[in-house]
């Protein structure tokens, strides 16, 4: 009976997985499907039931909750016009040097993603960046991918920066300042790292004919809103900091007050910004919440099992787990979405991490690189880069699978190297 | 041949992935855009209706002709230096 349930669910998440992949349906849509599936199934069998279903969601409501109050604080702040505000403030007055033109707008796109969602950033980037190519009379096609490329690794410097971030840091109770202690010193290095044969490339461009110029606060609207916006954003990143000594007060709740003080001051209409959230994102999250708890019960046993599986090959070289960790979350997340995949391998990190000994923390982080960093791989790894090549594509620039492999697949190869070296250095200090 | 296959459904996704985010990406995008480049490269958007007796099809292509525009340009040079020199 045990075995049957365990091929049963096995089957179903294969399924999930599958239809991840293949992409016919929206992610939301897939993983509604499948909390559904193993609800109706684990009824049949009586192992798991629309209560334990329940149960998963408030475990991991503190998550969900910093997710949609993180939503709705960058969509007010976007509208406020603070980040356009910021990246008209860097691009400005730079001088005519094209090299150092294309280092500031790397810089900001880091920036922009370390606290936006990287659908918002590579947004304004790329909006910046193609009103710039029309000013300047240039072709920025290459930038735009590049900053494509840098949006994931900004992805990774804060608990804010990506859903997967704020997913380990609620599972493991890591605070805001323990995540940036560990991934700022690594997004500093990849930044620098990756620059260098972006820059090297350039360097027999000639300089621009006219310096650029402009009054970054056209782009603010109303200055009142724009204060505002300013001094709630920056209360929640300080209560985010104090998290780390209150413990006792939630992020989630963080994020959800920060949330409502700027639909209060904000003066926009909240049916207006509730109508730009990601639902479909918050839906996948809370589903594939349940999907997981399912295939991580104990009477259902598909990720337990599996883990046990994993735990015997590396019982021989059990520090062997934090890299292949990394390179399995890496490598997956080029062509599933990585918010399915953090949520997999959790369950799967803490049972090896308790059956050889290893230091959960360190396997955490080892996720939290490869899932933000192998969306570079492809053209599909994440959506900053599937914007960026709509960007391209009405541009009339195509590039294929192939190319994108070739020409910019070195990128994540010394990322996730980088952050491998990283990680044994975690793993030593 | 069956990495290229692959290769290709795969890509294949990211123009179909585009399309599904036509819910409210692509809009999203233009409004940002439109505010950057209200900044980047200072312009207004006039609304001119059809004077009567011309012909519609010229009078809505003018919106792309150059000529024209850089003569609606040079005219607004003189209509800003006009009302300056009236404010004097």
């Amino acid at each position: 009976m045990v075995v049957a349930v365990t091929i049963i669910f096995s089957l179903i998440f294969t399924l999930i997985i599958l239809l991840l992949v293949a992409g016919s349906y929206h992610r939301s849509v897939v993983a509604m499907l499948g909390a559904l599936l193993v609800i109706a199934f684990g009824g049949i069998y009586s192992v798991f039931f629309p209560e334990d279903a329940l149960s998963y969601i408030v475990r991991n409501a503190d998550t969900i909750l910093l997710v949609i109050g993180s939503m709705i604080l960058c969509e007010a702040l976007g509208r406020s016009g603070l980040f356009q505000f910021i990246g008209l403030s860097m691009v400005s007055n730079i001088g005519k040097s094209i090299r150092w033109f294309v280092a500031v707008m790397l810089v900001l796109t880091v920036t922009l993603s370390a606290f936006l969602n990287n659908i918002t950033a590579m947004l304004i980037i790329g909006a910046l960046t193609l009103s710039l190519e029309r000013k300047l009379e240039l072709d920025l096609s290459k930038l735009i991918v590049y900053e494509a490329i840098f949006t994931n690794v900004g992805g990774l410097m804060l608990m804010i920066s990506s859903i997967p971030n704020l997913i380990v840091a609620g599972e493991y109770n890591i605070g805001f300042s323990r995540f940036a202690t560990i991934c700022i010193p690594l997004v500093l290095l990849l930044t620098v790292v990756s620059l260098y044969p972006v820059l090297k490339q350039i360097r027999s461009i000639e300089p621009f004919k006219e310096g650029l110029e402009f009054d970054p606060w056209s782009v603010v609207k109303d200055k009142r809103v724009f204060y505002r916006a300013s001094l709630i954003f920056i209360v929640v990143m300080i209560l985010f900091i104090l998290h780390d000594i209150f413990p006792q007060i939630q992020l989630g709740l963080i994020a959800i007050a920060g949330a409502t003080a700027m639909l209060i001051l904000s003066g926009e209409e909240p049916e207006s910004i509730f109508s730009d959230i990601d639902w479909g994102t918050i839906f996948f999250l809370v589903s594939f919440f349940v999907i997981i708890g399912a295939m991580n019960d104990p009477r259902v046993g598909v990720l337990t099992s599996f883990a046990d599986s994993l735990s015997n090959v590396f019982v021989a070289i059990p520090g062997l787990a934090y890299f292949l960790n990394l390179w399995v979350s890496g490598i997956a997340s080029a062509f599933i979405d990585n918010i399915p995949i953090t949520i997999t391998l959790i369950p799967i990190v803490n049972s090896l991490s308790q059956s050889l000994g290893l230091n959960r923390e360190i396997l955490a982080w080892s996720m939290v690189f490869g899932a933000n960093l192998g969306g570079n791989f492809t053209p599909i790894g994440s959506p900053s880069i599937i914007i960026a090549m709509g960007m391209l594509k009405k541009k009339g620039i195509n590039i294929s699978f192939h190319e994108w492999i070739k020409k910019y697949g070195i990128f994540p190869c010394i990322h996730l190297l980088l952050a491998t070296l990283y990680t044994i250095l975690l793993v030593v200090i | 041949m069956h990495t290229f296959t692959f290769g290709n459904s795969i890509y294949n996704l990211v123009g179909r992935d585009i399309n599904l985010s036509e819910s409210g990406i692509p809009k999203k995008f233009e409004e940002i855009r439109t505010e950057i480049e209200k900044a980047v490269i200072p312009h207004i958007t006039v609304k001119i209706s059809m004077p009567e007796g011309v012909d519609k099809e010229e009078f809505l292509k003018l919106e792309e002709d150059e000529e024209f525009l850089q003569a609606l340009g040079d005219f607004t040079k003189r209509w800003l230096k006009k009302r300056k020199s009236e404010r004097i």
